[in-house]
């Protein structure tokens, strides 16, 4: 079987890192061949946040899909766990994605199974109280029995996440999951997510376009140039955890904020889709 | 509690006036081609007490159900197949538009031959007319299934069937609900069409021997049952739609 894994490798619960090794990768459209990533290098520890920003449309999302390994690309290699990401079983590697993606008429914690009843390839006959303890862990512990209508976009966003967390993935993607909510709801959720975060520990890698928060969440910054991409460069975010939300509001951080500002706008070129 | 009596009380005014009408120009025209209301109540319990009327009803329907069993399923599966993949879709597109347009009463005396003057030419008669309802509704279903959802779904490693199931289905009810409806009326078209003019048994029997005998009552009879058993079938089709989207949530 093509998809069966390394079990010591790749157990559930178990953080994993991510290796992009020279990754040439892009569409091919009526045999034009358009390439969108020119030799991605990134390294992501176990365990490790890291950030992903970069100019609009310098093919973020189809470096997720490789790491999902919705796609294999052209060249170089995407290993997810020492594995080639296509080889890896679902449910290794889940996302969250930018559109909460729930299904209207399930229930809260029907949705949270949804994911490990896709990754199981089975009909998952998981009980309500399996779901109850992570559900209360996002702050839903309340809403198990509602619809997905009854929630707001934050709150829809954390069973979105619960939904990831719910198949103990090793890595966790996540592109521009709080793009859709307003400031004030990304800034608690951001802080909630680092709250969550720290009880899993899971490999992460966020994808988003606001600097501010790519710093507050990351251990690192990875900048990308524009298209074709290439790494710019990698900043180290040097805050100690837990973060409070304050820091935001520090010196240091503003200081920081600049620099990858300022590495942004050489990547990009110019500053069009980027916000501060 | 008033809104809700002055509604059915709408129903039964209307239908009391047709009634009245009715009577007044069929006892005017005193022609028996023309029955007064009394008269056609007279050719029911007749057909009734000599278990005619029963009969025939039996017949044909135990040919809808048959027709209907598979028609229905055989809708879906092709609508969602035709609603997911684009290639079945391409395939089957010309047949189902051909089959929406053309009259399917043209195809019946090929159908005869085919499967000659039994059960199941009619059956296959009600099948043509069920089908291509079913499947056109459904395919509009499955488009309307959200592309995002499906990238979650396939991003957890779903399998095609298990998106089928969980997302495309769900999603497609309500729209094969309204197949169905459609579909159900088209189907005792058929089986009164095929029985009308080829076979005759069953309910369209019954009124082409009540013709031959000059018996008008009793045609009008059978003409209110069908219109009757449809109305009640198409019912009972909303009312299922109801209970399971409330279920669902939606």
């Amino acid at each position: 079987m093509a998809r069966s894994a390394n079990a010591a490798e790749l157990g559930p619960g178990r953080s994993i890192g991510l290796t992009l090794r020279s990754v040439r990768h892009g569409y091919e459209s009526e045999g034009v061949r358009s390439v969108v990533l020119d030799g991605l290098d990134i390294t992501v520890d176990p365990g490790e946040f890291v950030s992903v920003v970069g100019p609009s449309g310098c093919g973020k999302t189809t470096l997720l899909k490789t790491l999902q390994g919705l796609s294999r690309p052209w060249e170089g290699e995407v290993l997810v766990g020492g594995q080639p990401a296509w080889k890896v079983p679902a449910g290794r590697v889940a996302t969250v994605f930018q559109s909460d993606c729930l299904l209207p008429w399930r229930r809260i914690w029907r949705n949270v199974v949804y994911g490990a009843e896709m990754a199981q390839r089975r009909s998952h006959r998981a009980k309500k109280a399996e779901v109850q303890a992570l559900l209360e862990q996002v702050g839903l512990g309340e809403n198990a029995d509602q619809f997905p209508s009854q929630l707001s976009g934050g709150m829809r966003q954390r069973v979105n996440l619960a939904r990831a967390l719910y198949v103990e993935p090793s890595v966790m993607l996540m592109d521009e999951p709080f793009a859709a909510l307003d400031g004030q709801t990304q800034e608690v959720m951001q802080a909630e997510l680092l709250r969550i975060w720290a009880l899993h520990k899971r490999t992460v890698v966020f994808v988003t376009h606001r600097l501010d928060e790519a710093i507050y969440l990351s251990d690192r910054v990875v900048i990308l140039t524009q298209r074709p991409t290439r790494v710019h460069s990698v900043v180290d975010v040097p805050f100690d955890r837990p973060r409070p939300l304050e820091i935001k509001r520090t010196p240091a951080f503003n200081e920081l904020l600049d620099d990858v500002w300022a590495r942004l706008r050489e990547a990009a070129g110019s500053t069009a889709g980027i916000a501060r | 509690m008033i809104a809700r009596a002055w509604r059915y009380g709408q129903h039964v005014l209307v239908f009391a006036g047709l009634m009245v009408t009715w009577h007044l120009l069929t006892t005017s025209m005193n022609d028996p081609m023309f029955p007064t209301p009394e008269r056609v109540w007279q050719s029911f319990t007749r057909t009734w007490n000599d278990g005619s009327l029963m009969e025939a009803f039996r017949d044909s329907n135990g040919a809808l159900l048959a027709g209907l069993a598979l028609g229905v399923p055989g809708g879906i599966v092709l609508g969602m197949l035709a609603g997911y993949f684009r290639i079945i879709d391409r395939i089957l597109a010309p047949y189902v538009n051909m089959m929406l347009v053309v009259p399917m009463v043209a195809l019946v005396p090929i159908l005869i031959i085919v499967f000659g003057l039994g059960t199941s030419s009619r059956v296959a008669v009600i099948v043509l007319f069920v089908l291509p309802d079913v499947l056109v509704n459904t395919r509009g279903g499955v488009r309307l299934a959200d592309r995002q959802l499906l990238m979650m779904a396939r991003s957890y490693g779903g399998s095609t069937l298990s998106v089928f199931r969980t997302l495309l289905l769900p999603t497609a009810f309500p729209s094969v609900m309204t197949g169905l409806r459609i579909g159900i009326g088209r189907g005792i078209t058929g089986m009164i069409v095929v029985e009308l003019t080829l076979v005759a048994s069953g309910m369209g029997g019954f009124i082409m021997e009540a013709l031959g005998r000059f018996r008008a009552g009793h045609m009008i009879v059978m003409i209110l049952l069908i219109g009757l058993e449809a109305v009640v079938l198409t019912s009972l089709c909303v009312l299922a739609e109801r209970r399971v989207l409330k279920r669902m949530g939606a």
